[in-house]
């Protein structure tokens, strides 16, 4: 008897029991005894100079440790592309959560009281908190990032924007922005760091331990042998513990050496508010050349990202950006400048979506824009742009037949009845100003986004990191998963377990899935960029083939039957180690220049439409979105429950973005650093979610899937601008479009 | 100022020693070992400390200690044994409405709360009941699937476990 596949089919989510039971241990459910508190003195400023850390004399010296620059047994670097940022200050202040000092006491209470009995002289000095003020530093010298304050510049030019825009009959211009968001993963940062005899071990609530593991031996001095990284379980992520647990490591592994026992550092709420990464500020400027008919001849796009005071990620934030600001579309000649500079904000980082929410979102309300200033309907205008097979994205990639645009847009019309409940809405708009009571002041809309999102790394990342991952035989017969990829909500475990068992051809209750260990997993890269299913699944399935072809050879025989093959698996585990292993190689045919950004930026691409409808009150200013439908096109779904479960979390995401999630800054620190003021949406505010796949089988992955996580991130919010734009009559060009924002923007004569 | 309380835990009769204004949540986490309430903001926002209050719903970050006294105290585990919550929990997990799992307990207090108040499967109703309690990976849909399910569900507790529902995604080609 044969295995049927799992893929495909809703197997539950491997964890969910425990998750369902309040037995899932989190970071901070740990036992506490013998272990320790650790928290961070930072600096009281945006900018400035560190004089001295003074101590006062009510710091409880006999039940609490002190750790400063001076006690790095390594460098004192947070590693990532470029080696800026310190673990802990040594003199230069560039933004005002910098972390200066650290304190570990045995309970809250003495933690508290060391806390405050730590005092910093500092030198302050004026912040750069502007775009337009970082950009111009060059020319003062006054750079926070010399030389020009500038992470990262990336130029993507496809033909000749001046001659395509002299084809024009019209050039449409606009400026759209966008705030900073905050992850707000339910569990805040959290980690527990230990030494041992074989080196420090440390537990957290983090997406990616080899990264921690790395950047560890830098600042420890120790051979990777000697840092051990476990994930415990991870209540989110969403990008936000992706770079910072490193951090956050660090610091915990500085306190438990100076104080000889565990140390845990457990972020409360505020406090990962203030001093973790965001999602990048920043600014998209268009101007676009268009024939009469809407056809688009020219687009000129110019991306300026706040990255903060340190580069963190923000290069590849940057690139991700830039290589999806001008969107799903077959245009002739474009120039896209984009850069990301730094300011004395603290550092953004990669959140859901990494750079593409930002730019698809200036894209999508710019085209509504350059529709209505060309008298033509949205719609058409997009149409007649498409990118179809045998076009080309703006980086000159030709998809062939991997291009679904132009199915998930026009199911995603048919579906909603797109022009039907314009016209409804329509109606109603005008019919509203002769009600009578409140419902007079109500205004509906509809509006679409449409764009795609790159599956895995951008360019040649996949090739630098040739992920391992391993299948190994136990002795109960059954199958175990080793990869160093981590359950942070998003199904993992569920997923990966079932690619493992298709490539093996087992039922999935035969395949385990290892926790990441980095003592146990080899490094199979990191939980990002949407990259699981697709590079890492199919990893799996090779390695399930050949796991089956490596037990068959020895058994000499077929093993069609599941039992018969399980009890191979076990005879030959007993008799010694049953393993086998696959590393990536890069799909034939795929060439990326890194730098030109010319080619084959993606392997493929997943294609979306989202439509919202909203229904805005002119007396408040307050939008309630009636209903968002998504339809997209990932390749092939793996496990639908789960997938759906992605798409639907990420529209709530792209929700609060778009409407509610306001970072507050003053003085380069966030205003708002709590969930009274800082407002996620709710089950209230969250409408019904119509989730539609079209499945294509991504044609270079061996199961077909491609990335799922990032890409419902970035649609809603220009779907939702766009309805808000028939609503209230006017364009909203920032997210969120904060009611205060919507009363601003209503027209004058608008309101019944 | 240390004061002893003596209130009823998960059907247990307990007491807690210490400040009285300490937050329950802490006494729940430290001193009992029912790591299942959880911490999320600390100020009453997000929900993820949900517990019962005999029978309500409410975040024990912001009941101090003292309130508790004489009164009955819920925690996601002790909804263990409920066979009515095994229905809600097995919802859960057939629904997809548990993702990274860290309001998970919170929503199931909260919406075991619903159920035992009568709630029936009305979305709106559920929505309202659940405004509480913020997650931040599902966008709520199954959430509120699950909890609609488990409504329906009630008193047919011998309904087999492997017919599913009709759940909202949809696939073509």
């Amino acid at each position: 008897m044969t295995t049927s596949p799992t893929m495909g089919t809703d197997v539950p989510r491997r964890e969910g029991a425990e998750k369902l039971t309040g037995e899932a241990v989190y970071l901070d459910d740990l036992p506490r005894e013998g272990v320790w508190l650790g928290g961070t003195v930072r600096a009281s400023g945006p900018r400035g100079r560190l004089r001295r850390i003074v101590r006062d004399p009510s710091f409880p010296d006999d039940r609490a440790v002190l750790v400063t620059a001076e006690d790095i047994p390594g460098e004192n670097v947070i590693p990532l592309f470029v080696d800026d940022q310190p673990a802990l200050v040594e003199s230069e202040i560039r933004h005002p959560e910098e972390p200066v000092a650290l304190v570990a006491a045995p309970d809250a209470e003495t933690l508290a009281v060391a806390l405050g009995a730590i005092r910093l002289e500092t030198d302050q000095r004026p912040p750069v908190l502007d775009l337009d003020e970082a950009l111009a530093a060059a020319e003062s010298g006054d750079a926070i990032f010399p030389p020009d304050n500038v992470f990262k510049c990336i130029e993507i030019v496809k033909g000749d924007t001046a001659a395509g825009g002299a084809a024009a009959d019209a050039v449409v211009e606009g400026e759209y922005t966008f705030g900073a968001q905050e992850h707000v993963y339910i569990e805040p940062q959290a980690v527990q760091a230990e030494w041992t005899d074989d080196g420090i071990v440390i537990r957290g609530s983090l997406q990616c331990p080899y990264y921690v593991a790395h950047g560890l031996t830098r600042v420890l001095d120790l051979p990777l042998e000697k840092v051990r990284v476990i994930q415990t379980t991870t209540g989110g992520g969403f990008g936000g513990k992706e770079e910072y647990p490193t951090m956050l490591a660090a610091h915990a592994a500085l306190l438990a050496r100076t104080a000889g026992r565990p140390v845990r550092m457990a972020y409360g709420r505020s406090e990962d508010m203030l001093a973790t990464t965001k999602r990048h500020p920043g600014r998209v400027r268009h101007r676009t050349g268009l024939r009469r008919d809407g056809r688009i001849v020219a687009m000129d796009i110019d991306v300026v990202l706040d990255g903060g005071a340190y580069c963190t990620l923000s290069p590849v934030v940057l690139s991700r950006g830039a290589i999806h600001a001008a969107g799903p579309y077959d245009v002739p000649n474009v120039r896209t400048l984009a850069r990301v500079v730094a300011t004395n904000h603290p550092p953004s980082g990669a959140f859901r979506g990494f750079g593409a929410p930002q730019t698809i979102f200036a894209l999508e309300t710019h085209l509504d824009r350059c529709a209505a200033e060309l008298g033509v309907d949205p719609i058409d205008l997009r149409r007649r742009n498409l990118l179809r097979t045998g076009g080309t994205l703006a980086t000159g990639q030709d998809l062939g037949d991997d291009v679904a645009v132009e199915d998930v847009f026009e199911t995603a019309l048919a579906k909603t009845r797109f022009l039907e409940r314009r016209s409804e809405h329509a109606r109603f708009n005008a019919e509203a100003k002769g009600h009578e009571g409140a419902d007079r002041f109500l205004r509906r809309g509809i509006g679409l986004s449409l764009f795609m999102h790159g599956a895995g790394f951008t360019g040649s990342g996949e090739v630098t990191l040739a992920s391992e991952v391993q299948l190994v035989g136990t002795p109960d017969g059954t199958v175990t998963a080793l990869t160093a990829q981590t359950e942070i909500g998003q199904g993992t475990r569920t997923i990966l377990a079932q690619t493992a068992a298709d490539g093996v051809g087992l039922p999935v209750e035969k395949v385990r899935t290892m926790e990441p260990d980095t003592a146990v997993v080899p490094d199979s890269g990191p939980t990002v960029a949407s990259r699981t299913a697709m590079v890492i699944g199919g990893l799996l399935l090779r390695a399930g083939r050949e796991l089956r072809e490596v037990v068959e050879r020895r058994a000499g025989r077929e093993l069609p039957d599941p039992e018969e093959f399980c009890a191979e698996v076990a005879r030959l585990s007993a008799e010694g180690p049953l393993q086998v292993s696959a590393t990536y190689s890069p799909p034939e045919g795929v060439h990326w220049d890194e730098e030109t950004y010319r080619g084959d930026a993606y392997a493929s691409f997943a294609w979306a439409c989202d439509v919202a409808e909203v229904e805005v009150d002119l007396l408040t200013g307050e939008t309630r979105v009636l209903g968002v439908t998504a339809v997209q096109e990932v390749g092939r779904v793996i496990n639908p429950v789960l997938a759906t479960g992605q798409i639907e979390g990420g529209v709530a995401q792209g929700i609060g973005w778009a409407l509610l999630e306001d970072v507050v800054w003053e003085k380069g620190r966030m205003k708002n650093a709590n969930l009274t003021d800082y407002v996620l949406p709710t089950s209230v505010d969250t409408p019904p979610i119509e989730v539609v796949f079209l499945e294509r089988p991504h044609p270079r992955a061996p199961h077909g899937a491609k990335g799922i996580g990032e890409l419902p991130m970035d649609g809603p919010a220009p779907a939702i601008v766009n309805a808000l734009r028939q609503a209230i009559g006017a364009e909203l060009s920032h997210v969120p479009a904060t009611p205060e924002r919507i009363l601003t923007a209503i027209p004058e004569e608008e309101p019944g | 100022m240390s004061r002893t309380v003596r209130f009823r835990l998960n059907g247990l009769s307990v007491e807690s020693t210490g400040p009285p204004m300490r937050c329950l949540l802490h006494v729940l986490r430290e001193d009992f070992g029912f790591t299942g309430t959880k911490y999320g903001c600390g100020e009453g926002e997000c929900g993820a400390c949900t517990v019962l209050l005999d029978g309500d719903a409410v975040t024990a970050c912001l009941v101090p200690v003292a309130q508790v006294e004489g009164r009955d105290v819920v925690t996601v585990e002790g909804l263990a044994g409920d066979p009515e919550c095994r229905e809600l929990r097995r919802a859960f997990l057939e629904e997809g409405a548990a993702q990274c799992g860290i309001c998970t307990p919170g929503m199931l207090v909260a919406a075991a709360a619903y159920l035992g108040g009568g709630g029936g499967n009305d979305e709106s109703a559920i929505r309202e009941a659940l405004a509480g309690n913020l997650c931040r990976c599902t966008g709520y849909v199954r959430i509120v699937e699950a909890v609609a399910r488990a409504a329906a569900d009630e008193g047919r507790p011998e309904r087999s476990g492997t017919e599913r529902p009709a759940s909202g995604h949809r696939r073509e080609s």
